[in-house]
């Protein structure tokens, strides 16, 4: 075929008007043909040819291949066993028993009173009474107080659980990647 | 079990489609491994099927899709590095060899165009098959392949010294 052939099966090509035979004579002359013998013009478009051979050739891996060839054949059931690799899922467990104990012992420390000596004060009245242990003499003061701290200790637990979750996802991401 | 066996015949053009799609060769396996496990499954109404090999490909496509939205959901609260899904400029891609750079130019096809053109140029299949297994009609598969065809050639035409 001469190079002014070429040429229209390749303005066809691009026009989506070839045929499946017509397009078999493009790849095969751009994949087997001596460079030097294509026209400078048209030495641009060997890499695309080239590219449709190359994936034609690509294939399942013997491993995957047997495997299947094993459940389908071989066997009385199919079984999909273990596609991805197990490290992940115990990196993701182990980070988040490890959020959990953070936030577990942090609650923990937050609710010890700070004197061991001295009992708490019993919250058994309707009518609080100051005592000793209160620094503030106004029960409505004291509320907000506990309430604000109460707050505090939320939005610090909420701030750790995304960041927990934040390295959770990093580490699902080098799992990725490491696929 | 002959039905089975003419698609496990085929499993290397499910493979290709599914690493087309999900962009993995490790993720493509593990599409091809649940299409198996799917076509088991359906062992008992394979013979209902008119045309085994389309389903296949349905089937791949559909799991792959799957496997894709399904990476994206684990993947898009994560601060991503943009260098890697943003479209690579005509400069980073004179920096490539030339089959990755013909593979670059493929990725950035719309998902429709990419598939219509690998069942045409890789899998040699003809319009009414490919219109088949994506569920489209002839003149959109028509018009799919012209248009990647169009887009491969301005970017392959865009690149100095190509």
């Amino acid at each position: 075929m001469n190079t002014n052939d070429i040429k229209q099966l390749l303005e066809k090509y691009f026009a989506a008007e070839t045929s499946l035979e017509e397009e078999k004579v493009l790849q095969q002359y751009f994949t087997t043909e001596n460079i030097e013998n294509i026209d400078v013009s048209l030495q641009k478009y060997i890499p695309l040819f080239q590219y449709f051979k190359t994936t034609q050739h690509t294939h399942l891996s013997n491993a995957i291949s047997q495997k299947i060839e094993n459940q389908l054949f071989a066997s009385k059931s199919y079984a999909l066993k273990s596609l991805r690799k197990p490290q992940l899922n115990i990196q993701k467990w182990v980070l988040r028993v490890a959020a959990v104990a953070v936030v577990a012992l942090t609650m923990w420390g937050v609710m010890q009173p700070k004197n061991q000596d001295k009992p708490l004060p019993l919250i058994a009245h309707h009518v609080h009474h100051p005592t000793d242990e209160d620094t503030e003499e106004n029960p409505e003061i004291a509320y907000q107080k506990a309430k604000a701290a109460l707050m505090l200790l939320s939005g610090k637990m909420k701030k750790g659980i995304q960041t927990t979750d934040s390295k959770v996802r990093k580490v699902e991401k080098i799992g990725i990647l490491n696929d | 079990m002959q039905l089975i066996s003419d698609i496990f015949n085929i499993r290397n053009k499910l493979y290709r489609f599914a690493a087309r799609i999900v962009g993995s060769s490790d993720e493509a396996e593990d599409v091809v491994q649940e299409v198996f496990m799917k076509v088991w499954q359906q062992r008992d109404e394979l013979n209902e099927i008119r045309n085994l090999e389309a389903w296949s490909m349905t089937l791949t496509k559909n799991m792959s899709l799957d496997k894709l939205r399904s990476k994206h959901r684990r993947t898009e609260s994560i601060s991503t590095d943009l260098s890697l899904v943003a479209p690579p400029s005509v400069a980073s891609l004179e920096a490539q060899d030339l089959a990755t750079q013909i593979q670059t130019i493929m990725a950035q096809l719309p998902e429709n165009q990419r598939q219509c053109m690998h069942l045409r140029d890789v899998e040699g299949l003809n319009y009414d098959e490919i219109a088949a297994i994506l569920q489209l009609t002839l003149a959109q598969v028509k018009t799919n392949i012209h248009r990647a065809r169009n887009f491969v050639r301005s970017k392959i035409n865009d690149i100095p010294n190509f």
